[in-house]
């Protein structure tokens, strides 16, 4: 059964492939970006239900991604859940200002937290307004 | 003009207690003197010896306006010059010169006078007072006189009267010492007045400083000086009996300079007290020794040239040496050698002079020294006399402002204001008013018209007699240190963010291995090690980070609305292995069950997490901590108790800078960033909280801060490019 489909925008191959695993074992439809001008265009395609968007990436990095979905009326009510290499960043709260759902701290959690969070998100009301700012 | 007079001693009489009145007869000589003037008396012969010799100075106590019978004043005492002066019969023949002296009262004068006499001293001002009631002065005088008792109190009766007599004058007596109170009680009523101050040494210096205390001006206050250089010029003793009374001797022996006498051959047959002082050696150790005792440091072409000019040539040598005392110590002394003679013209010895300059010599390497510091300073550094002008203008400041040296001495400061001026006028001022000023921040123009942020330091600068003579002032560029630590925190936060990434990779990895492949549990613990391994080292990178950003200014506050209590009780959760691992006790404390705040939880989070990890770290084994949560009023009071090491009072200055640790925690736990409480105590500030601690050492700390419950939201100063709208 799939629980939903999601597109991971991570450029660090590692960090991608283990997500891709992981999630797909979960029973999610997951595609995968390797930079932010891919990324966008995969979500373009894909109009997933949600979307893993790492920060710091090449050619277009995730604020810039966001801002770019936002701006856009198909892709402005996906989802979209922030990779964060690092917790206290000022990047973290731009994007919640930009409008993104929800953050993740890579560094904080363990592979398990992050599956258990975007499980949650899906079992959660998934409207795009219900924005609450991030809990690690 | 002063004269020498031959008088007779015409009368004697008693005073007071040990205090006589001594008249000469100067009938035979057309004398005149103003009051407050001093004579010099010679005896004819001295009963008594006296190694100060057989001439004195003595105030004149007499009227002016009876020049032929001149009286002073003199307590009795154990010097043979006294006790010759009390003995010798009446109609001797004195020698007498003068009169000499400035005390007198100025003519025309409006101001009060002030006479304040101790003993004796007050010769001079009875003569001003008998002379103001015999011209009927309308001349304001106050006179304070002390003596040790009232026995020892002369002319009570003849002073009560006078005052009688003239009403400007008050006299005040004064058993015991006059001291502060008792000057400004007596002259309160006066406007500016003039003082006059005569009596012993230690009497005139102590008065000199209560007045000076009091705030009179150095000029306003006379003394008098009794010089004996008048006196010699004049002839009026032969040198030979001075020098009979051993008054050279008392002088050679008083000096300051070391003064030796040699024979021919070098060898010391006198050494005065000052040598001794000097050298360090014993008169005893340098008789019959050559100065080579103390010297001989200096090249060989040195004392080849001094022996040549002293013994070949006989001229005098004069030069700076450098020599050691007995204990070793070097100092530098300025020497005088000359040979002298026998009456038949052979060389009979030398006589050679050192003075110790050592100070001076320091002094003026120090000032050079200082002149290269300030020549070769990074910081520019400018001085300015009284009247803003510039008086130096270094090498730092002509980079800096990119005026030349030559263009700016003798402009005036000004010239570098900008629109700055009216701050300078107010820094100037309260530097001319003793303040010295450190680091303020400020902005000066450029001579091509650029607007500098620098840090200015002024202080007054004074001359050796403390006189304000000019402004010292230092600017430090600080817009390359700027530059500087903006590149240094970018550095670590991009190296941070570097370190992060692959780091996660393995923490995912290696859950993933556990995860999906089932390894045996010898592996898996080797899994789990690498896996603790890559959570502290996580850890280190965040708290470098967290330094990163505080120094770059790159942290905004965004509140957002917690509940504070279970806030903390997650985090406490999240640390409960690691009390369980030292087996320490934890109290949660809380005045309520639910604390709503809106506050940065980022740095909320950081404070805790430093407070209470510290106290963890720095608690032994079986200690307790106790965590306690208050709302009081508009703040939140946080505290974290423990029974820990504590911190030592010498570190309690530094325990919130960045990288310190304290000498017992480094002992007690070799890793640590010393970063925990900075990060803390600026993550408080940036909340708009304070942090304190109380602490003994071995019984343990508890930092408390109190912020804010609504935290206002501050933007941080890094602009971030982004395109397209931004609505929130």
């Amino acid at each position: 059964m799939i629980r939903g489909k999601i597109c991971i925008v991570e450029d660090d191959a590692i960090l991608s492939k283990v997500l891709v695993e992981d999630l797909t074992e979960a029973g999610f439809e997951v595609s995968s970006a390797s930079d932010g001008e891919k990324g966008l265009e995969l979500v373009d395609s894909k109009k997933p239900d949600l979307v893993l968007l790492d920060i710091l990436m090449p050619k277009k990095n995730g604020l810039e991604v966001l801002a770019a979905m936002k701006g856009s009326p198909a892709l402005q009510s996906i989802p979209v859940i922030l990779l964060s290499a690092l917790g206290s960043d000022d990047d973290i709260k731009r994007g919640l200002i930009l409008g993104a759902t929800d953050y993740i701290v890579k560094s904080e959690h363990a592979m398990n937290e992050v599956v258990d969070k975007v499980k949650s998100f899906f079992e959660k009301d998934q409207h795009p307004q219900a924005v609450t700012m991030g809990q690690p | 003009m002063h004269n020498i007079y031959s008088v007779t001693l015409a009368n004697r009489r008693k005073v007071a207690e040990n205090t006589y009145e001594i008249t000469f007869d100067f009938s035979k000589e057309n004398f005149t003197f103003r009051s407050g003037q001093y004579i010099w008396v010679t005896l004819p012969e001295m009963l008594f010896p006296d190694v100060r010799g057989d001439v004195r100075a003595f105030s004149i106590a007499s009227s002016p306006d009876a020049p032929e019978r001149v009286s002073i004043l003199t307590r009795a005492s154990e010097s043979g010059y006294k006790k010759t002066l009390l003995a010798i019969p009446l109609g001797s023949e004195i020698k007498v010169s003068g009169p000499f002296g400035f005390l007198s009262l100025p003519e025309k004068n409006t101001r009060p006078v002030v006479l304040i006499a101790g003993g004796v001293g007050v010769a001079p001002f009875l003569s001003m007072l008998r002379d103001a009631v015999t011209r009927k002065s309308d001349q304001l005088i106050i006179l304070l006189f002390s003596n040790s008792s009232e026995e020892w109190t002369p002319y009570r009766d003849e002073l009560e009267r006078l005052q009688r007599e003239n009403p400007h004058i008050t006299i005040l007596f004064k058993v015991g010492e006059i001291d502060n109170k008792f000057i400004q009680e007596a002259t309160k009523e006066l406007q500016w007045p003039l003082w006059y101050v005569m009596g012993p040494e230690a009497m005139v210096n102590h008065m000199g400083m209560i007045l000076s205390n009091m705030g009179v001006p150095d000029g306003d206050v006379h003394y008098e000086e009794y010089s004996p250089f008048f006196y010699r010029e004049k002839g009026v003793f032969s040198e030979n009996s001075f020098l009979e009374k051993g008054a050279l001797r008392t002088g050679i022996e008083s000096s300051a300079s070391q003064i030796i006498l040699t024979d021919p051959d070098g060898k010391i047959f006198y050494a005065n007290p000052a040598a001794e002082k000097i050298t360090g050696y014993a008169i005893s150790e340098m008789l019959g020794q050559t100065p080579r005792l103390w010297g001989g440091l200096m090249n060989h072409a040195f004392y080849e040239n001094l022996w040549s000019t002293i013994r070949r040539d006989h001229r005098t040598f004069n030069g700076q040496v450098t020599n050691r005392r007995k204990n070793g110590e070097q100092y530098v002394a300025v020497v005088h050698i000359s040979p002298f003679f026998s009456k038949d013209g052979k060389l009979a010895g030398f006589v050679g002079t050192e003075e110790d300059v050592t100070e001076l010599f320091r002094a003026k390497e120090d000032a050079m020294r200082l002149a290269r510091i300030v020549e070769s300073s990074v910081d520019a550094i400018i001085s300015c006399d009284p009247n803003d002008n510039i008086i130096s203008w270094n090498p730092a400041a002509e980079r800096l402002f990119e005026y030349k040296a030559e263009e700016m001495v003798g402009k005036s400061i000004f010239m570098i204001a900008g629109d700055k001026k009216e701050e300078m006028i107010a820094n100037r001022d309260r530097v001319r008013g003793g303040a010295i000023i450190q680091d303020a921040r400020s902005e000066r123009k450029r001579k091509d018209g650029a607007v500098m942020t620098l840090l200015g330091s002024l202080w007054p600068i004074y001359d050796a007699n403390n006189n304000f003579i000019g402004i010292s002032i230092l600017y430090h560029d600080i817009s390359r240190d700027e530059a500087l630590r903006h590149l240094e925190s970018q550095f670590i936060a991009t190296a941070s963010h570097q370190l992060r990434t692959p780091l996660t990779g393995i923490q995912w990895v290696v859950e993933r291995f556990l995860k999906t492949e089932k390894p045996s549990e010898r592996a898996r613990g080797y899994l789990q090690d690498i896996h603790d391994s890559v959570m502290r080292l996580g850890a280190l990178i965040n708290t470098f980070l967290n330094v990163s950003r505080i120094e770059g200014g790159k942290i905004s506050i965004i509140p957002i609305s917690i509940d504070a209590v279970s806030f903390v009780g997650d985090y406490l959760k999240e640390c409960e292995p690691l009390f369980a691992q030292k087996n320490q006790t934890l109290t949660f404390e809380k005045n309520q069950e639910s604390i709503k705040m809106t506050t940065d939880q980022d740095a909320f989070r950081n404070i805790i997490q430093s407070l209470v990890s510290n106290a963890i770290e720095y608690t032994p084994d079986e200690g307790n901590i106790k965590v306690t949560l208050e709302e009081q009023g508009d703040n939140l009071m946080f505290a974290v108790s423990d029974t820990g090491i504590g911190i030592p009072d010498v570190a309690r200055d530094f325990i919130f800078a960045k990288f310190f640790r304290a000498e017992n925690a480094k002992l007690f736990k070799a890793d640590g960033t010393g970063l925990g409480l900075y990060i803390a105590s600026e993550d408080v500030k940036l909340l708009g909280g304070t942090i304190t601690f109380v602490s003994e050492v071995d019984h343990g700390t508890t930092f408390t801060i109190i912020i804010p419950l609504i935290t206002k939201p501050v933007a941080s100063d890094v602009k971030y490019p982004l395109e397209g709208p931004i609505d929130g």
